[in-house]
């Protein structure tokens, strides 16, 4: 099993390397790191999930094949329609909070 | 009464916002920072009104200011953690149905003990629901004196927490009215600083606007701004350091002028990245200038600002040790 290191480091490299969680069973998959657990990854919901999976020696494979991957283009700031929407989504959940009373529970 | 259950009415609304944040085209620190933003928002308001809401039926006073304790801060920090190291559907909204459910129970702990000290006798009546743990198990039961550990929630803790005060007992409850919030803040941070005008100037406007700005605002450090790109990004506080202390009368002049309406520039400063061994950065933001503007929106309840942040890493190396 991949130590609480390896795990801590594959959490931020695929962070860091990937856009997406499916990205990373792609990459595992078709890295071919893994054999007998490939069922195991395809069915994960998470990182931890993935990790657990993998054996030591996979995890160490698996963090070189993230190394070596380059960090995707990306934008440092949202558009200004997306952050106006999580600004009104915002403003709709507090509206819900406050407006909870003994009548709601 | 068993607060935690409001928490599934926005549940389905936190998620959808989370979903707006997280967009894969924005870099991971981002999307982090601000997913963890929405959390502290969201788990402020509930730790308000739960608060609030026990504060009525056990007959104490209601929240008086913002209300929810900084190591709570914290745990919207790690809730959003387990969100960007991936996950989705189901286990990532157990994750944040976990940090309401605490945030809930910590409003609760606090006002049963607050209820206790001005001589009330509120009960916490704790139930293990469906499929539970050992430690839920021992840990279910009424209190009349309980243990900060009755209001704790493991992961995917589904017991129910249970506080009732004297009204709730005696159906007395249905003339609740909420607390007004007298500590009023501006609608939204954004709102409060000049963005409009930054967001669609080009680098190079962008820059030259910094410069400008400082030679008038802060003549020592304007000279330092001038060859570094700055970029608009929304920090939270706890990424933001200075050394100077903040003025008292002009800290309270700006909270004064952010309640009008009145907007400012966006505060600037410069990131002295730190980078690790394994190639990961830690950002470190040192203000040039707009130390009051924040002081005062802290005081206003807000937990971030929008930051005009020029980019040293790598241009200058070892220029953060001689600073």
């Amino acid at each position: 099993m991949a130590t609480e290191n390896q795990n801590r480091y594959i959490a931020d490299l695929v962070v860091l390397k990937l856009k997406e969680f499916k990205e990373v069973k792609e990459l595992l998959l078709s890295s071919g790191i893994i054999g007998e657990n490939a069922e195991t990854v395809q069915r994960a919901e998470t990182i931890a999930e993935i990790t657990n999976a993998l054996t030591e020696l996979q995890a160490s494979q698996f963090i070189d094949r993230l190394i070596a991957l380059p960090e995707p283009k990306r934008d440092t700031s949202y558009s200004q329609k997306r952050v106006l929407a999580a600004g009104a989504a915002l403003d709709d959940i507090t509206e819900d909070i406050r407006s909870w009373d003994f009548n709601t529970l | 009464m068993n607060y935690a259950a409001l928490n599934k009415k926005i549940l389905g609304k936190v998620m959808a916002a989370i979903g707006i944040i997280n967009n894969p085209e924005v870099t991971p620190d981002v999307r982090q920072l601000n997913q963890e933003i929405l959390l502290r928002e969201v788990g402020k308001e509930v730790y308000n009104k739960v608060y609030d809401m026990n504060a009525f039926d056990f007959g104490i006073e209601g929240t008086q200011g913002e209300g929810m304790d900084t190591s709570y801060y914290g745990m919207a920090k790690v809730a959003s953690d387990s969100i960007s190291a991936g996950g989705k559907g189901k286990t990532l909204e157990t994750t944040v149905q976990n940090y309401l459910d605490n945030v809930t129970g910590q409003a609760q702990r606090h006002a049963v003990r607050n209820a206790k000290e001005t001589g009330n006798r509120p009960k916490v009546i704790r139930i293990s629901d469906g499929e539970t743990c050992d430690w839920c198990d021992k840990m279910a039961g009424t209190y009349t004196d309980p243990s900060p550990e009755v209001f704790r929630r493991h992961r995917g803790c589904n017991c129910q927490i249970r506080t009732e005060g004297y009204k709730s007992r005696n159906g007395l409850v249905k003339n609740y009215v909420a607390q007004p919030r007298d500590f009023a803040q501006p609608k939204s941070v954004e709102q409060s600083f000049e963005l409009d005008k930054v967001k669609t100037m080009s680098l190079k406007q962008r820059n030259a606007y910094v410069e400008k700005y400082l030679e008038k605002a802060s003549p020592i450090a304007a000279p330092l701004a001038k060859d570094w790109d700055f970029t608009l990004q929304f920090q939270t506080f706890d990424h933001l350091t200075w050394e100077d202390a903040a003025d008292p009368d002009l800290v309270s002049k700006y909270v004064a002028a952010f309640k009008k309406g009145d907007k400012f520039p966006p505060i600037i400063a410069l990131n002295f990245a730190k980078t690790n061994a394994q190639g990961l950065t830690t950002n470190n933001f040192s203000i040039l200038d707009g130390r009051h503007r924040i002081e005062a929106m802290r005081q206003l309840g807000a937990t971030g600002v929008p930051v005009l942040v020029g980019d040293v890493k790598g241009r200058f190396p070892g220029l953060d040790e001689l600073l």
